[in-house]
């Protein structure tokens, strides 16, 4: 068995080892700079599993690759989730120097390419305006880099339609300075934009870029071979296809089983005391004289939790539907104690239907088939309503409400009281929020609900993951 | 003896455990950073397995502490006899020998301590290897408690003053990440994902376990046993307990090779609960399992992570 030394003897050493001492500092940096890019894709590295992986890599062969990669992978990656993404990295850091010139390459290109088509931009958005002294001069509108970069990327009859309509504020508005206006109208349609074409560049999986264009470059490479892979995870739920469902559903399901499994270990950890029971120990130990021989503990019974599930199935949801009912049914079927509801305008109690334990299809047929509120309006407020004057018994403090909507709902103010109200009778709330996290500062319906509820932004299965990994800790 | 990655693969084979490179190098950095090696995966991929075949390979104890929901100290690492110390009380009272602060020492030494496999380890004498088995089940505070543990491995007994221990045993977490571990155990530990084995990691361990499967027979069982991990959404995969109990029954029903009769009748063997039944019997079927393994010598189903 090899001796291990003081921490800092051991650096040096491992630094001695591998490296004759004029290149001593290439390999120090090498690995600090891979740390460092793991640790802008999100992997949690301490100092002292700094430590261990270069104590590690002492210890295993450095000549042989693989080798290599496991010793980094069982220091530093320590879940399935960080291994992957590890691999990734691993792959897209050390690699031969041709092919980092080659990707040194092709970045560059990319690059200009988006500066060219930034620049076409430029052109396409500049009008000619004649003010009152009918001359002309140019007026571009003063959008940012980011912004030029959607509106590249439209179809073309969207931009055409965007064009013409800033045609015509510009030649309609002989104010003095229209640009301002018109820059505010053109960035709220762009916006909208962005999120329906799900602007690729800072999407999931979320990456820190650094800036350094070096390590930039093994973060994109690394990100787009995670797109590649985990697709169907980092993908917007509504735009999972209906090939990828089956494998998508059994994610799910596999992921509300490990919610259901994460409320109600949160929830009895703080019941778990054990208490002597002194009428039983007395009883018992009569036989001995009325020495405690023997000591009865009652514990408290474990009282698993209630979920209330209500789930919003209207017009602004639809394109969620697919995942909402998903959800509802993984939940139902891992957890006994699950009350579900839907609502839009009204609210309906479909707990019978799930749990009659069949086929997922057959029930969630039957269930739009009868229910009348699929796609319309949302009140909020009307469903809580409901539910707290019709299903007052399902509110106690056992009970963890789950909610999944977008928080776009006639009367938010009441609601907000309402939900305030039952704040109160219940466990605790969760939020899971269909609404990308960038729009949530711009929803006024957002901040409201948020107060009382821990709400999570939720449009991704890996989404989905995170908050049963992370979120639901703290 | 200089451990080594070669050496100790060598020796994990000779105690029957096939393991792949991977498994073996961070076994190996484990042993070699004397640090808890952390072994997680789905069920039934030889994650205690490891721990099994570490104590056999040097030759040592082998404690185990498994886990459950409300383990708490007592149970993990001391409990002071109390029935025992309650009749030397008593005795001690009918006799009226010896004086109150002898029986008060005796109290409190070695013969009314019982053990549990935490102190086990550390007050062993040969390096043990400690298996600390399904840590995702117990509660945080309990987590807690550990990796203080096995950080110092040493205890504080208040009557008795610090223990600490000769030598740091060897330590295999395992974990079905039905719960997420916190940082500060995973910190500690070397990490090491198993995942279900290859095809060709399967064959050489039904050669190994069974060896009375005929070559043919073998290869089959391992190809239609990826086949049905790969391509059927089931609740419960077969782990590597039920491949090997799968050849066994191939093998008592003297079958050389797999037919759509013969997968019929064992099917049960593989799929554990009625749902997969269903499934396997709505998606795939004996004649089409047996059709894919037939298909191609070659090709193999590769492995999802």
């Amino acid at each position: 068995m090899k001796n291990v030394n003081p921490e800092g003897e051991t650096l040096n050493l491992a630094m001695d080892a591998i490296n004759p001492p004029g290149e001593r500092e290439y390999i120090e940096n090498n690995l600090t700079r891979f740390m460092h890019i793991l640790r802008h894709l999100g992997v949690r590295i301490s100092s002292s599993e700094t430590i261990d992986a270069v104590k590690a890599l002492l210890a295993v062969d450095m000549m042989d690759r693989r080798q290599v990669k496991t010793a980094l992978k069982s220091t530093l990656a320590k879940s399935p989730e960080d291994r992957v993404i590890l691999d990734k990295a691993f792959e897209a850091f050390f690699i031969t120097p041709e092919q980092k010139a080659e990707r040194t390459a092709r970045n560059r290109e990319l690059r200009e390419k988006e500066a060219q088509e930034i620049q076409a931009v430029d052109d396409e958005l500049k009008y000619e305006l004649a003010d009152e002294d009918q001359q002309s001069r140019d007026v571009s509108v003063p959008l940012t880099a980011e912004e030029k970069k959607i509106y590249s990327r439209l179809p073309e009859d969207k931009k055409q339609k965007l064009k013409s309509y800033l045609k015509k504020q510009f030649q309609s508005n002989p104010v003095n300075n229209p640009e301002q206006l018109i820059t505010n109208m053109i960035r709220s349609s762009l916006n909208y934009w962005k999120y329906y074409l799900k602007f690729s560049g800072d999407g999931p999986p979320e990456v820190d870029y650094t800036g350094d264009e070096g390590t930039d470059e093994v973060l994109r490479d690394v990100v787009e071979k995670l797109r590649a892979d985990e697709q169907l995870l980092y993908q917007d739920i509504q735009k999972i296809t209906e090939t990828d469902m089956p494998t998508a559903a059994a994610l799910i399901a596999k992921l509300s089983r490990k919610l259901a499994t994460r409320i109600s270990r949160r929830y009895h950890r703080s019941k778990k005391r054990e208490r002597l029971d002194i009428r039983r120990t007395i009883r018992y130990n009569i036989r001995f004289g009325g020495t405690m021989f023997n000591l009865k503990y009652k514990t408290k019974k474990v009282q698993k939790p209630r979920i209330l599930l209500i789930c919003d199935v209207s017009g602004s949801m639809a394109k969620y539907a697919g995942f909402v009912l998903q959800f509802i049914y993984g939940l139902s079927s891992v957890t006994e104690n699950i009350e579900s509801f839907i609502f839009s305008e009204t609210v309906a109690r479909i707990t019978e239907d799930i749990a009659k334990s069949r086929d997922f299809d057959v029930t969630m047929a039957e269930i739009i088939n009868r229910s009348e509120d699929w796609g319309r309006g949302t009140d909020f407020n009307r469903a809580i309503t409901a539910i707290g004057d019709d299903y007052k018994h399902l509110l106690s403090k056992e009970t963890f409400v789950i909610i999944v909507s977008d928080t776009r709902t006639l009367n938010v103010e009441k609601a907000v009281l309402r939900l305030r109200e039952m704040k109160k009778k219940v466990k605790d709330i969760i939020w899971l929020n269909t609404l990308p996290k960038k729009v949530w500062p711009d929803t006024k319906s957002v901040a409201a609900f948020r107060r009382h509820c821990r709400m999570f932004e939720c449009n991704t299965l890996a989404h989905l993951d995170n908050i049963m990994r992370v979120q639901m800790l703290r | 003896m200089e451990l080594t990655v070669d050496r100790l693969k060598t020796g994990l084979e000779e105690q029957g455990y096939i393991a792949d490179q991977e498994t073996v190098v961070t076994a190996y950095l484990a042993l070699t950073l004397e640090k808890p090696l952390l072994v997680e995966g789905p069920p039934g991929v030889g994650k205690t397995e490891i721990a099994k075949v570490l104590a056999r390979v040097f030759d040592t104890e082998l404690i185990r502490l498994q886990c459950y929901e409300g383990l708490d100290e007592n149970k993990a690492l001391y409990e002071w006899n109390y029935q025992k110390q309650l009749i030397k009380i008593q005795l001690s009272q009918v006799n009226r020998e010896g004086q109150c602060q002898t029986v008060e020492d005796s109290l409190f030494s070695a013969e009314y301590l019982l053990e549990r496999p935490l102190l086990k380890a550390i007050r062993s004498d040969k390096r043990p290897v400690l298996l600390i088995d399904e840590i995702d089940k117990v509660d945080q505070e309990f987590e807690a408690f550990l990796f203080e543990v096995l950080s110092d491995f040493q205890v504080s007994i208040p009557e008795w003053g610090t223990l600490k221990s000769k030598q740091i045993p060897i330590v295999v977490l395992t974990s079905n990440a039905e719960r997420e571990l916190s940082d500060g155990l995973k910190r500690r530990c070397v990490y090491l994902y198993l995942d279900y084995p290859t095809p060709d990691k399967e064959l050489r361990i039904i050669t190994a376990k069974v060896p009375e499967t005929g070559p043919r027979l073998s290869l089959e069982v391992a190809k239609a046993v990826g086949y049905i991990r790969e391509k059927l959404e089931l609740r419960k995969k077969p782990s590597i307990a039920e491949t090997i109990d799968w050849a066994r029954a191939l093998v008592a029903l003297d079958a050389d090779r797999l037919t759509p009769e013969v997968v019929s009748i064992t099917q049960n063997i593989i799929f554990k609960n009625k749902d997969d039944i269903d499934t396997f019997r709505r998606d795939m079927g004996p004649e089409e399992l047996v059709a894919l393994v037939n298909e191609n010598g070659a090709v193999k189903p590769g492995q999802r992570g």
